[in-house]
This record gives structure tokens, C-alpha cells and sequence, in this order.
């Protein structure tokens, strides 16, 4: 549970950051709604990041546990 | 039967108020109180004697403090060094406030988003105040990846900045929905214990056993989570201080 957790919150908050970021700059720059759609994708993409980021990290770590013992 | 998101009520104990703000002692703060109080007497009193030979308080006290200390130097290097006792605390809190929080009838504050965000909005904010100080303007080179051709920049630094951005929320999320979680899921087949019948009756005693076994895994997400969140501070710090 503990992995799916992770992954999922990563992938969805990624999402999440991106759509608020796309839709304060469109409120800002007023140019709704193309901004928002931009950044949905663009946060997408860094969602996938962040999971990849996690995954690389924690089979580094489990590497590093097998090579102690 | 309760609603098993009741639990998770806050209720204030002493109400208190500043013009406009409600600042009321509840609940949770009085379990944040009670970590906190649980917390100070375990360290303070098992490092009274400070014996050569630990006995079994002193070595309960030196074994967290070598897991942080291995944690930080594994995670930033020697310069994480002043931010020790800042991690160590960090760990020490959210331990002890999700496992004080499993003892029926506490509260467990963790499970709340605004303790857990307040928590991470904070270590994110200090990290890149600290990421500031120390390298300056140099600071935002971290939002470019090494190596990469300077015409990918216009796609890759909203990515890098969409992913620095969400790293507060999924820090606090991860550990809110743990904890959520699992209280629901305890109290969910706890009902079904009462509804059976209780654990004396045959049919009762079946959710029991699982109860049992799911209180024993809670115990372990309540350290794991104390762990990912302070190592997840640890691996914010080290970039802050080391870019890349």
C-alpha cells in the first residue's frame, strides 16, 4: 500500500500544481483558458518526474541496504 | 454506529479568541501537548545518567538518535550537521504523535491536512530560504537540469518548477492519507467486531483476528511515515545545500 501510495500522490499532485499554476497565471495574464491547459500537461510531465524521481531514490536506497549486510 | 470519520472532530476544549481569530486550545493541540510533554520526559530522562554502559531508557534514546544521525549524514553530508536537531525533532514528533495517536481514544493529529501541510510548507520554505543563502543566485541553476541543451529550457524549467512547487503538497498529503486511512480502516472493522457480536462469539472473533493484524501494520506505517518524512526533508536539504 505503502509504494501505491506514493506513486499515486506524486503523479496527482503533480496534476494538481500544475492546473493552480496555469490557472493563476491565466487570471493574472488574463489569456483563459490556453495557460491552463499548457500547464495541466506540463504538470503532468512533472508528475511522471517526480514518480521517477522516487522510484530511482528508493531502489538506490534498497541497493545501497543489500551491499551493508 | 458512529460515523467513522468522527474521530477526526476537532473540538475545542478551551475556547479563546484574538479579535478575529480563533485560536481555541482543542483537541489536537492538547495531544500535540501531550507528544510533546511524552516526547521531552522520554529524551531528558533517558539521557540523565549518561552511562558508558546504556542501560535499556539510555539505549532506547541513543538508537533514534543513530538512526537520524545516519539518515542525515547518508542523506546530506557533513554539512547537514547544524540541521540535525531540526530533523531529529521533526522525526521525533510526527513517531511519537502517530503512534500516541493509535492508543484508542486519542486523537491523532497527524491525520489532519492543515498540521501535516503547516509542517511541510515550513521545512520547504526554510529549505529554500537556506538553498538561498548559500549559493545565492546560483540557487536557481536547480531548476535546470545539468547537462541538458540550453533550447529545451522554455519546457524543461516550468517542469522543474511544477515539480519543485508540488513538492510541499505531496509531503503533507502522504502522511495525512496514511494516517486517515488507516484510522478509518481500524475503525471500519472495529465496528464490524461490535456488530458481530464482539470478539468473544465466533463470528466476532473472525474481524478480531484481522483487527489485531491490521493494528500490528498500522504500527509500521506510523514509523514508516515518520521515517519518509523526515528522509524526504533530509533529500530537500541536500539539494538545497548541494544543487544536483
Amino acid at each position: 500500500m505503502g509504494v501505491g501510495v506514493k506513486v499515486g500522490v506524486d503523479l496527482v499532485v503533480g496534476v494538481g500544481v500544475g492546473a493552480g499554476i496555469g490557472w493563476g497565471l491565466d487570471f493574472w495574464l488574463g489569456t483563459k483558458p490556453f495557460l491552463l491547459a499548457l500547464f495541466i500537461i506540463l504538470g503532468f510531465v512533472a508528475g511522471l518526474l517526480n514518480v521517477v524521481r522516487t522510484a530511482n531514490q528508493s531502489f538506490k536506497s534498497s541497493r545501497t541496504d543489500d551491499t551493508d549486510q | 454506529m458512529a460515523s467513522p470519520l468522527e474521530q477526526f472532530t476537532i473540538e475545542p476544549i478551551l475556547d479563546l479568541k484574538i479579535g478575529e481569530t480563533d485560536i481555541s486550545f482543542t483537541n489536537s493541540s492538547l495531544w500535540m501537548a501531550i507528544t510533546a510533554l511524552v516526547l521531552i520526559v522520554f529524551v531528558v530522562v533517558g539521557t540523565q545518567r549518561r552511562a558508558l554502559v546504556p542501560g535499556r531508557w539510555q539505549s532506547a534514546v541513543e538508537y533514534f538518535y543513530q538512526v537520524v544521525a545516519d539518515m542525515v549524514r547518508d542523506n546530506v553530508g557533513s554539512q547537514g550537521r547544524p540541521y540535525f536537531p531540526f530533523i531529529f525533532s521533526l522525526f521525533m514528533f510526527i513517531l511519537f504523535g502517530n503512534l500516541l495517536g493509535l492508543i484508542p481514544t486519542a486523537f491523532t493529529f497527524t491525520s489532519h491536512l492543515a498540521v501535516t501541510f503547516a509542517m511541510a510548507a515550513f521545512i520547504f520554505v526554510g529549505v529554500t530560504i537556506i538553498g538561498l543563502i548559500t549559493h545565492g543566485l546560483k540557487f536557481f541553476s536547480l531548476f535546470f537540469p545539468h547537462g541538458a541543451p540550453i533550447v529545451s529550457a522554455p519546457v524543461l524549467i516550468p517542469i522543474e518548477i511544477i515539480s519543485y512547487f508540488s513538492r510541499p503538497i505531496s509531503l503533507s498529503v502522504r502522511l495525512f492519507a496514511n494516517m486517515t486511512v488507516g484510522h478509518v480502516l481500524l475503525k471500519v472493522i472495529g465496528g464490524g467486531v461490535v456488530a458481530l457480536g464482539g470478539f468473544f462469539v465466533v463470528p466476532g472473533l473472525l474481524p478480531f483476528v484481522f483487527l489485531v493484524a491490521i493494528t500490528m501494520l498500522e504500527v509500521m506505517i506510523a514509523v514508516i511515515q515518520a521515517y519518509v518524512f523526515a528522509i524526504l526533508t533530509c533529500v530537500y536539504l541536500n539539494d538545497a545545500l548541494h544543487l544536483h
